[in-house]
């Protein structure tokens, strides 16, 4: 009887909970961890900054993630550095129409002040990619190099494989780093990430990709996801971002739920750019439009495979 | 009335305190078969023996009051997509009472709240232990719980969060903490129109989407929410949620704390327009690490006045 009665009041009180549907906050998105039901493309720029703050800098690292959360799916594609692009909106004060990626960023900082839009530097990249190639930023997060050091020694390293050995100039017959795995602290990442190879057989657009693997596994390993929260409060004022923390976190639990197998780096392919022997000169595209294609594939979720 | 009615209406009486305040078993037991003679009754004069039988169909319209053991009970319950969770209920030393929902960080589990859950049900069971590194975990500093009214406490662990967050799951975390309010509605002696939360860390955010969620599903009613450095770490924007609460008429208290070097939640505190005490000077710390002694505010303090203020719109 004890038991009838109490299975009653229960059932009564799911029954009467069972028409209701589990509210979420207002505003949210119907995607996995609340993420918005259109794919975001997040703009990724680490700058050659050794100071605190980003006043200036060029832009040293350049990706865009694609992250859908409707179909749980993100991927990844480097820029190189060097290359040749349309940098809009600067005319005006400075009289040029063209320059390097990474200048796209430079002009725009707020030292710079070249460009009058939302975001500085970043807001300056974003366009840019808009007017070269069509594709559309949403947000953007920006770090120096003081920060990436600190933020990789912060997770207490990163492991990382590299697949080619990397020279120096100084001794062109001794890798710097020779093929294998690594555990790197903040310094030692960053050196590896910043080298400047004379063969060049593994660019510094490979190697920012590897970097970028190392420190999405080491941000999801057992021992670093208890101090998420902390880290995310210790950096956040280091980083220059218009994400939103909630989207921040709508972000990182998407990428805690997705196989790290499964996100695809990519980058633009070597053999579609004129790249001179002299490093520092600007990479070309071969065939104009080319890049445009690729990314529009990018956009449409086809590629990198 | 005369004499012969005294002792029937007196009969009557007792039959329905025992069937209105007896204990839990009442509910479904048929009760006591009450049976007495009236001693005014001559004796010469036989009279049918009165029985008085409740019907076993009666069901009592309120809770019946019983005074929960103060030891904590062990209580499960399954999320929505079907995930077994453990937590404790600390029971007040009243029934039905107000309840606070203690929700913990990534770095640990319920267990963090142990002192602090005894602290605040203040039924004996807080031993002024030594000190443990100052911490929230140690309770000699603890400042004395000042409240009129008693207050029971729930903790629960969340989904892969014992001893410590293994996997990171937001999502999940907000599952885990809208079956946790429904468990809360449920539990005997609580009344679920007075129902207040706080958190540390994603404990914190999960506090306050608690809150919020269960006034909007309509299950109880959730007086308020504590916390301590949230950050939007559980996918939803904090600020959106707190206003919630704080645009309510009157306005539900949104207590929210930070550490200084902590610039997410400095971020997230600073969003709350009308927020009341939002600005502490409290050292480089995250979470739990906030309550510690010697502090100009004393975290536990400012607890004590959020439970005052929430539970009965007045403060210490």
């Amino acid at each position: 009887m004890k038991r009838l009665i109490y299975a009653l009041v229960i059932a009564s009180i799911l029954f009467s909970f069972g028409s209701v549907t589990p509210v979420k906050a207002m505003g949210q998105g119907g995607g996995i961890c609340n993420g918005p039901e259109d794919v975001m493309y997040i703009l990724v720029i680490g700058t050659d900054t050794r100071s605190v703050g980003y006043l200036y800098g060029l832009g040293d690292s350049t990706m865009v993630l694609r992250v859908d959360f409707q179909n749980q799916d993100v991927s990844v594609i480097s820029f190189p550095r060097d290359l040749w692009v349309v940098i809009p909106d600067v005319t005006e004060d400075d009289g040029r129409t063209h320059g390097k990626l990474n200048q796209a960023y430079f002009f725009g900082t707020e030292g710079m002040g070249y460009y009058s839009g939302e975001g500085h530097g970043a807001g300056l990249m974003a366009e840019t990619m808009k007017v070269n190639w069509g594709l559309e930023i949403d947000h953007y997060i920006v770090l120096n190099m003081r920060t990436f050091r600190d933020v990789v020694d912060a997770l207490g390293g990163i492991e990382v494989y590299n697949p080619a050995p990397v020279y120096s100039f100084h001794q062109p017959n001794q890798p710097k780093f020779p093929v294998g795995g690594y555990f790197f602290g903040g310094q030692e990442a960053l050196m590896y990430a910043r080298y400047r190879d004379p063969n060049n057989s593994i660019d510094r657009v490979d190697r920012h990709a590897i970097i970028m693997k190392g420190l999405f596994k080491q941000v999801f390993s057992l021992s670093t996801i208890p101090k998420i929260p902390e880290l995310i409060g210790l950096y956040k004022g280091n980083v220059l971002t218009d994400m939103h923390l909630a989207e921040l976190s709508q972000f990182l639990c998407l990428a805690a739920q997705t196989d790290f197998e499964d996100v695809q780096f990519g980058r633009i392919p070597k053999d579609s750019l004129y790249i001179p022997d002299w490093v520092g000169f600007v990479w070309l595209e071969k065939e104009p439009g080319s890049i445009e294609t690729l990314l529009h594939d990018f956009q449409d979720g086809n590629w990198p495979e | 009335m005369n004499k012969r009615q005294i002792p029937f209406l007196f009969i009557i009486f007792v039959v329905c305190l025992s069937a209105c305040s007896g204990n839990q078993d009442t509910i479904d037991d048929p009760g006591p078969i009450l049976t007495t003679q009236p001693t005014d009754v001559p004796s010469t004069t036989p009279e049918p023996t009165l029985t008085f039988t409740p019907a076993p169909t009666f069901t009592p319209s309120v809770t019946p009051i019983v005074i929960l053991d103060p030891e904590p009970i062990e209580v499960n319950f399954i999320t929505e997509d079907g995930v077994e969770l453990e937590g404790l209920y600390y029971p007040a030393a009243e029934n039905p009472a107000p309840l606070i929902i203690l929700v913990h960080w990534a770095r640990g589990d319920m267990t963090e709240w142990e002192q602090i859950a005894f602290w605040l049900q203040d039924r004996g069971l807080l031993v002024r232990s030594p000190d443990y590194n100052n911490s929230w975990k140690s309770s000699d500093w603890f400042p004395d719980y000042k409240s009129e009214e008693p207050l029971g406490v729930l903790v629960f662990t969340m989904r892969d969060c014992q001893g410590g967050c293994q996997t990171y799951s937001p999502a999940g975390w907000l599952l885990d903490i809208e079956a946790v309010m429904l468990k809360a509605a449920l539990l005997q002696g609580v009344d679920k129109d007075r129902i207040i939360t706080a958190g540390t860390s994603i404990g914190a955010d999960g506090a306050l989407y608690g809150c919020t969620w269960m006034n909007q599903v309509g299950i109880g009613s959730c007086k308020g929410s504590f916390s301590l450095s949230p950050a939007s770490l559980l996918t939803l924007p904090y600020d959106e949620l707190a206003n919630q609460l704080i645009g309510k008429e009157p306005p539900l208290p949104v207590y929210c704390l930070f550490g200084l070097r902590d610039d997410a939640s400095v971020e997230t505190c600073s969003d709350i327009a009308g927020l009341i005490p939002v600005d502490y000077g409290y050292i480089e710390n995250h979470g739990f690490e906030l309550i510690q002694p010697g502090q100009s505010n004393d975290p536990l303090v400012l607890l004590n006045e959020f439970i005052n203020i929430s539970l009965t719109g007045v403060g210490e």
